[in-house]
């Protein structure tokens, strides 16, 4: 069977099966979540405690099929409280899954995925948003090839971290907004752990409604290869292009992502795993080049990743060091509560990036509210992090992270003390 | 005189090229820990094991709990852990390659898998979920995931695709069609999730619940 033939007839079987449901008859499995998360901090303006509690309940619909094949129908639905919004019902998950072995010859399988679920790029600085759309991957031995497409406006304000535009981030907080903002996302990647190459792009669907709307494209390469048996490297470098349009006036975004790190396992040494990295994004940098006026832009990936417990500023105009290590000291115990305890420790160090400052001589500001407008500081400040992952039952996990965020003084405004930052989080299943 | 001499010699080459081809390598318990059971081929029964008994190919070996035992399989060593199912489907050496395929239903065991000298070594393992196959020395599955000691071993999945797990590395048959290695497959072997959502449901795909924080912005006072 040639390979479109194949394909027709995979997406024909999917469409059927999860429209009729009567092929999920064999197994089925279902259950409820709970989950809490409160953060106290000491030393800001407006937050000095925010706690989020959410019941879900989820069910899963299994069938086999030949050659380890499977289909796979979840969904999960849930109820959140907080202080600010106390009911958000919401639909966090509603997947189909169609794995087909030997879809294109032996040794090759194609997963169908349709519906609501969770897309992200290979870096998940770029994105990682529940979204709803489809997904197809081809399968090789060493090497995948993936397409996706989603739309993000249907996903509720609270639920969506799309923030591009600068109508995206008026609406974060705002209560009388119901979905998150309307984007149209692309996907393509094809490679391995070790090398893969990826392309993006997100369309703004806001129409005459924004008074920006921003298109962007994004192409990169990433990959984890392995140095030694304990030592991985870690690369990205991403090209991104785009424009924004505010009334008659398009102004092309060219900006730039790249990081590069390392990262250590040692399973027999109490499961320590370290990492280092350094992770750069451009900011605003006018450059002339043969007489030709353009600049670089701040970077605007779709979904804005947390970076720091205590300090998370926006990714762009930006160069930050991370530190880390953790280990579960009892790890080879018999006992599975002891066994699943993971103390952690990090820091976090915040540059502007530099190179506004060494082609114009002025550092671009960065985008937090107090930066002091006449500090040219590159330094920004130090996070330093430490807590405690642990998973006392297979039904009840727990979460302590405390950070501390120690500012440089010249480069914000003078009232920008030291800030302490502390999240609980606690998971149980039913 | 030199005919004879010729015929002879063409006989013993024949002979030493039959004993070649069709050598059988002996399977053999050289220790037995605890309940350790043999069912011989087309047979019903279950028999006791004992060090130094010979197993036959296509016996299927059973331990108990808390029971174990070491194989001999020419030069390599198989350490059968408790409440396993074995079949040694096959163990021959044919044109300097020895060949191995074990079927593992359930249970763990570890390989040290050893070539003898002049030999190359085709060896493989199947589990419901997935294949392991040695190009290397040492590892050990339960046949969901398989933690590798020396060189590398190729990991299949059930739908036939392969990665290759290299000393120190873990694979493991997840979700989806693809077997899983590298650092991230090690990220989730060292870390601990303390999220319980089966799903991933609403989070970032990890377990995480998505509890709509994305961004959280903190002014000092």
């Amino acid at each position: 069977m040639n390979p479109l033939k194949s394909m027709v007839l995979i997406v024909a079987v999917a469409g059927l099966s999860l429209i009729t449901g009567s092929a999920f008859a064999l197994q089925g499995d279902f259950g409820v979540t709970l989950d809490t998360s409160t953060m106290l901090s000491s030393g800001v303006v407006d937050t000095s405690a925010e706690s989020v509690y959410k019941a879900a309940a989820w069910g899963e619909l299994f069938q086999n099929l030949a050659k380890g094949g499977s289909l796979d129908l979840t969904a999960q639905g849930s109820y959140r409280y907080t202080a600010e919004r106390p009911y958000i019902f919401d639909l966090d998950l509603l997947r189909f899954t169609g794995l087909f072995s030997a879809a294109l010859g032996e040794g090759t399988a194609v997963e169908l995925k349709a519906g609501r679920f969770n897309f992200s790029d290979a870096t998940k600085l770029i994105l990682d948003q529940t979204m709803d759309g489809l997904q197809i991957s081809l399968l090789f031995s060493g090497f995948q090839v993936r397409f996706a497409g989603a739309y993000s406006g249907f996903v509720l304000n609270p639920s969506s971290n799309v923030r591009i535009s600068a109508d995206d981030w008026l609406e974060v907080n705002d209560n009388s907004v119901f979905f998150g903002p309307k984007r149209l996302v692309a996907q393509a990647m094809v490679g391995s752990d070790s090398f893969a190459l990826q392309a993006l792009a997100q369309f703004d669907m806001r129409g005459d409604s924004g008074t920006e709307i921003v298109n962007t494209q994004y192409l990169g390469i990433v990959g984890t290869p392995r140095l030694s048996p304990n030592f991985y490297m870690d690369y990205n470098f991403t090209a991104s292009y785009g424009q924004s349009t505010i009334g008659n006036k398009t102004t092309n975004l060219i900006s730039a992502l790249g990081g590069f790190g390392f990262r250590f396992y040692a399973e027999n040494l109490a499961a320590s795993q370290a990492h280092a990295r350094v992770t750069y994004a451009t900011g605003f940098t006018p450059i002339v080049l043969l007489l030709n006026n353009f600049s670089l832009e701040d970077f605007r990936p779709i979904t804005q990743p947390t970076i720091g417990l205590a300090f998370s500023p926006r990714l762009a105009n930006l160069l930050y060091v991370d530190v880390g290590y953790s280990f579960r000291p009892f790890f080879k115990n018999p006992s599975s509560s002891l066994s699943n305890i993971e103390p952690l420790v990090g820091a976090l160090v915040f540059f502007r990036d530099p190179v506004p400052l060494l082609v114009s001589g002025t550092p671009a500001d960065i985008l937090v509210n107090d930066l002091n407008p006449s500090s040219n500081a590159l330094y920004l400040g130090t996070e330093i992090d430490a807590g405690v992952m642990a998973r006392i039952f297979s039904d009840l996990g727990l979460s302590v992270k405390g950070g501390v965020f120690v500012p440089n003084s010249s480069a914000f405004t003078s009232n920008r003390g030291i800030g302490f930052v502390l999240k609980i989080e606690a998971s149980a299943a039913m | 005189m030199m005919k004879r001499i010729g015929i002879a010699i063409i006989i013993a080459l024949f002979v030493l090229a039959v004993v070649q081809v069709g050598a059988q390598s002996r399977v053999v318990f050289r220790t037995v820990t605890g309940k350790v059971e043999i069912q011989n081929p087309g047979e019903q029964a279950w028999l006791p094991a004992t060090a130094g008994m010979e197993v036959p190919i296509r016996a299927t070996i059973s331990t108990g709990f808390g029971g174990g035992a070491i194989l001999e399989l020419g030069a390599t060593t198989l350490t059968v852990r408790q409440l396993t199912r074995l079949r040694i489907d096959e163990l021959s050496t044919q044109n300097k390659v020895t060949r191995t395929n074990l079927v593992m239903p359930v249970g763990r065991i570890r390989a040290d898998v050893k070539s003898t000298a002049g030999t190359s070594t085709d060896f493989k393992l199947r589990s419901p979920v997935s294949t392991a196959a040695v190009r290397g020395t040492g590892f050990e599955t339960d046949g969901a995931s398989l933690s590798v000691f020396e060189s590398v071993v190729a990991f299949l999945s059930e739908s036939g695709i392969s990665i290759n797990v290299g000393a120190g590395e873990t694979g493991a048959t997840g979700d989806g069609g693809s077997p899983s290695g590298g650092a991230n497959q090690r990220d989730a072997n060292t870390g601990v999730v303390p999220y319980t959502s089966p799903t991933g449901g609403g989070g970032n795909g990890n377990g995480e619940p998505g509890l709509g924080i994305g961004t959280i912005t903190v002014h000092w006072n």
